[in-house]
């Protein structure tokens, strides 16, 4: 029957439309240290920011120096007051670059990574 | 190719608003009249729960599926690795949809044992009941998995109050189709009397009216959440998904109107005139009864179809982030809506009037056609003139005025409504400067005020970037013309600067006018607009307050030089509702004020106060709670805000007065 050819295409078409898309969800709203920041005293920790509330046992963060060794404290953490913020404490840096590299897990189950790097020292 | 968890959502959507829709159809519709069906009705309600039975297996195999996927994507392992490692109970227990996969799980186990209680040979009203508040709460808990589970404090619960409404009307609406159409068969087979499948039809299209009324409002309300603004509908994905969904609910609803305006009255008809009914029976037409009941149950079918693709769409847009949430999205035309005009009193007086024209003519042209639709009966050759009278006063109208509709757009361009990435930080003002004095000061000038030594000579001179015009652009216009160019005035610089460069340049710009025209009004602007840089204080009681989240508080930042100490000590001892926040930029004694150890903040601070750059100590700043720069002062203006009475006052202006949203003229650009 026509309409029942009509609909299927339709059926067709959302399905292929939706197929396309599967995107995450968290994104970063601010970092301090900021991205490409130079700061002239070391940060104790990281804490970044996210549009969206994360599950916390499924976000973290991990910075690493210039030659890929961790140097935070691997205590990633979920602020108990705001849950769209995430911090992780810093072992005593350096001058050089560091990289921050965050995967988080937003309430309605989506995941997001990216990275950024910050300096310290001139 | 795509997502399995979006056929995995759509399957276990679809199972779920069945079985409650089912349950509820049984209850609502066939329950009430099922004591006159008699031993025909235990057939029916024979079928009702065999959609029910089979339902709840799709939607716990389905359930389970999308536990394990989920669980595995989310911890990026493989399905069959969640199981070690206890990553499965993690995602159970430690988290929003594992905590509602459990609730859901109870509501199964108990809906499970209310549909066995059910015996389809009695009529069981009660207990039909009872499945169908519990088959409710059932698709309604979906609400915690899906976008609403995200949105934040008062909103998040109104959210997902809307949205739990929206899943039920969804359940008895969509879901009770495939019974109607079990329904009419039965009818169609003269296991039910006429009379009953008319009732019950009639009773499903009260249902279903209920239903679309609730779909719409809290469509709306979701909808508006979720994408919030045209640009987010017409250039996201998510966006154009939802458009979609709705193309597909307004043909479900004109298939349900045929139903209702024109099959169901033509089934009345047939049951309130036994004698015809005999006759027609066996007449060959399209309006007897078995043909009418037939092209009932096909339309249902259809609409049912129509459903599952909207459930598809649903599962997509599950996955897709919301249009709000999106700070790039793409505009797809050439012209854009502006509201600049209004804000220019010449230009309002031409504009007002023309408007309240248009509107009128098309108010003047409807009314006279519909007029003379209705005076159809009774005066016929009245009828072309005043249908004639009012498309041409309509058309007219229009048409003489529509010009001025030239005034309330602008060009556009795909990128105009992106938003800059970056929050507008001082890194980024910097950043964009450092670009910019390589770049553009040649043709725009050092301080960007359109007087460049390269540009001298040039037929059209580069912008005063530091002009009021800049306001009647969005970044996303600067966006598109810095790798792009403006026609033959400005040349594309689309391969020296990425993306992240030409943000950076867009940030500089604003912060530049913003400063220019800071100095060109002496410091004092308690009720303009401009927006702070973004900062980021860690204070003495170890909280954090940055400029979107100063939490009702005015903020006084103080570039604090080697002289500072005593005036942060002064600072400290006053108002509680106003945080101090100290930016040092030599060593020296904060006290209890806040600490932002930010030397780009200061360099970007000090371009707001008209220094050079490491020129900037002792200035300070107010920022009212919204996040907006309201007044500077540096050491040496009048009035002094050492005075502890000037800055109360100061204080309260802010307070008082919450910050104009700036007003822009409108302009198209030429080639």
């Amino acid at each position: 029957m026509t309409i029942h050819a009509g609909t299927r295409g339709l059926v067709i078409a959302g399905v292929l439309a939706g197929a396309a898309a599967a995107y995450a969800h968290a994104h970063l709203d601010r970092a301090s240290p900021g991205a490409g920041a130079t700061l002239a005293a070391a940060p104790t920790e990281v804490t970044l920011h996210f549009t969206q509330q994360l599950e916390p046992k499924f976000s973290t963060i991990v910075v690493r120096d210039s030659a890929g060794r961790q140097v935070d404290k691997g205590d990633s953490h979920v602020n108990e007051e705001d849950a769209a913020v995430l911090k992780v404490s810093l072992q005593p840096l350096g001058s050089g670059m560091y990289k921050v590299e965050w995967r988080v897990t937003s309430v309605d189950t989506h995941s997001s990574k990216g990275e950024y790097t910050f300096r310290v020292g001139k | 190719m795509g997502d399995p968890l979006i056929f995995i959502r759509m399957i276990h959507f679809a199972a779920t608003l069945s079985l409650a829709g089912a349950v509820i159809f049984g209850a609502a519709i066939v329950g009430p009249i099922m004591r006159q069906m008699g031993d025909a009705g235990a057939g029916l309600r024979g079928g009702l729960m065999r959609i029910a039975w089979w339902s709840f297996a799709a939607a716990l195999i389905s359930g389970v599926a999308w536990l394990v996927l989920l669980a595995a994507q989310i911890s990026e392992r493989k399905p069959g690795e969640i199981f070690s490692e206890g990553i499965l109970w993690t995602v159970l227990l430690h988290t929003t949809f594992g905590h509602d996969w459990l609730a859901r799980l109870v509501l199964a186990a108990l809906l499970a044992a209310a549909l066995g209680g059910i015996s389809t040979k009695h009529v069981d009203l009660p207990r039909w009941a009872i499945a169908a508040l519990l088959a409710g709460a059932f698709a309604a808990a979906l609400v915690h998995s899906g976008h609403a589970a995200a949105t934040a404090g008062w909103l998040g619960t109104f959210h997902r109050a809307a949205d739990g409404l929206h899943l039920i009307a969804a359940s008895a609406w969509l879901g009770g189709l495939l019974p109607l159409a079990l329904l009419l068969v039965a009818a169609r087979r003269e296991e039910i009397s006429l009379a009953l499948a008319r009732d019950a039809t009639l009773r499903f299209s009260t249902l279903g009216l209920i239903s679309v009324g609730a779909l719409i409002a809290t469509g709306i309300i979701n909808g508006w959440i979720l994408a919030g603004s045209v640009p987010a509908l017409i250039g996201t994905d998510y966006g154009r998904l939802l458009l979609a969904k709705v193309a597909l609910f307004l043909a479900m609803v004109a298939v349900a109107a045929i139903n209702r305006l024109r099959l169901t009255p033509r089934l009345a008809l047939t049951v309130s005139s036994p004698p015809c009914e005999e006759a027609l029976a066996h007449k060959p037409g399209a309006n007897g009864a078995p043909a009418t009941l037939r092209a009932l149950a096909r339309n249902s079918l259809v609409e049912a179809t129509l459903g599952l693709a909207i459930l598809v769409l649903v599962g997509a847009l599950g996955t897709t982030p919301p249009g709000s949430h999106v700070l790039q999205p793409s505009w797809p035309f050439a012209l854009r809506y502006s509201h600049a005009a209004f804000g220019d009193a010449e230009l309002r007086a031409t504009l007002v009037p023309a408007l309240w024209a248009i509107g009128g003519g098309l108010l003047c042209g409807v009314m006279l056609i519909l007029i003379g639709a209705q005076a159809r009966r009774a005066h016929p050759r009245l009828t072309p003139w005043l249908i004639a009278a009012g498309a041409t006063v309509a058309i007219a109208g229009v048409a003489y005025f529509a010009p001025i509709l030239t005034l309330v757009t602008v060009e556009a361009y795909p990128t105009s409504f992106y938003v800059a990435p970056t929050g507008y930080s001082a890194s980024s003002i910097v950043q964009g400067g450092r670009l910019f004095a390589t770049h553009c000061a040649s043709c725009h000038g050092r301080e960007g005020r359109g007087d460049g030594r390269a540009g001298r000579f040039l037929r059209v001179k580069p912008s005063d970037l530091t002009a009021d015009h800049v306001d009647s652009h969005t970044d996303g216009d600067f966006y598109w013309w810095i790798p792009n160019g403006i026609g033959e005035v400005m040349p594309p610089f689309g391969v020296a600067l990425d993306e992240q460069a030409r943000w950076n340049l867009i940030d500089f710009v604003r912060a530049n006018a913003d400063a220019a025209r800071l100095g060109r009004a002496g410091g004092k602007v308690t009720n303009v607009g401009y927006r702070a840089p973004d900062f980021s204080a860690a204070c003495p009681d170890g909280s954090t307050v940055s400029r979107d989240r100063l939490r009702g508080r005015v903020a006084h930042l103080v570039v604090a030089g080697r002289d500072s100490a005593q005036r942060l000590a002064h600072l400290a001892a006053h108002d509680r509702d106003v945080v101090i926040i100290a930016i040092p930029v030599a060593d020296v004694a904060i006290g209890a004020a806040c600490r932002a150890d930010d030397v780009e903040l200061a360099t970007v601070l000090a371009m707001f106060g008209g220094k050079d750059a490491g020129q900037g100590d002792g200035l300070e700043f107010l920022v009212d709670p919204a996040g907006t720069l309201r007044s500077v002062w540096a050491p040496g203006d009048k009035p002094d805000w050492r005075d502890a009475d000037v800055m109360e006052r100061e204080i309260a202006a802010i307070r008082n007065a919450p910050a104009a949203t700036r007003t822009t003229g409108s302009h198209l650009h030429g080639p």
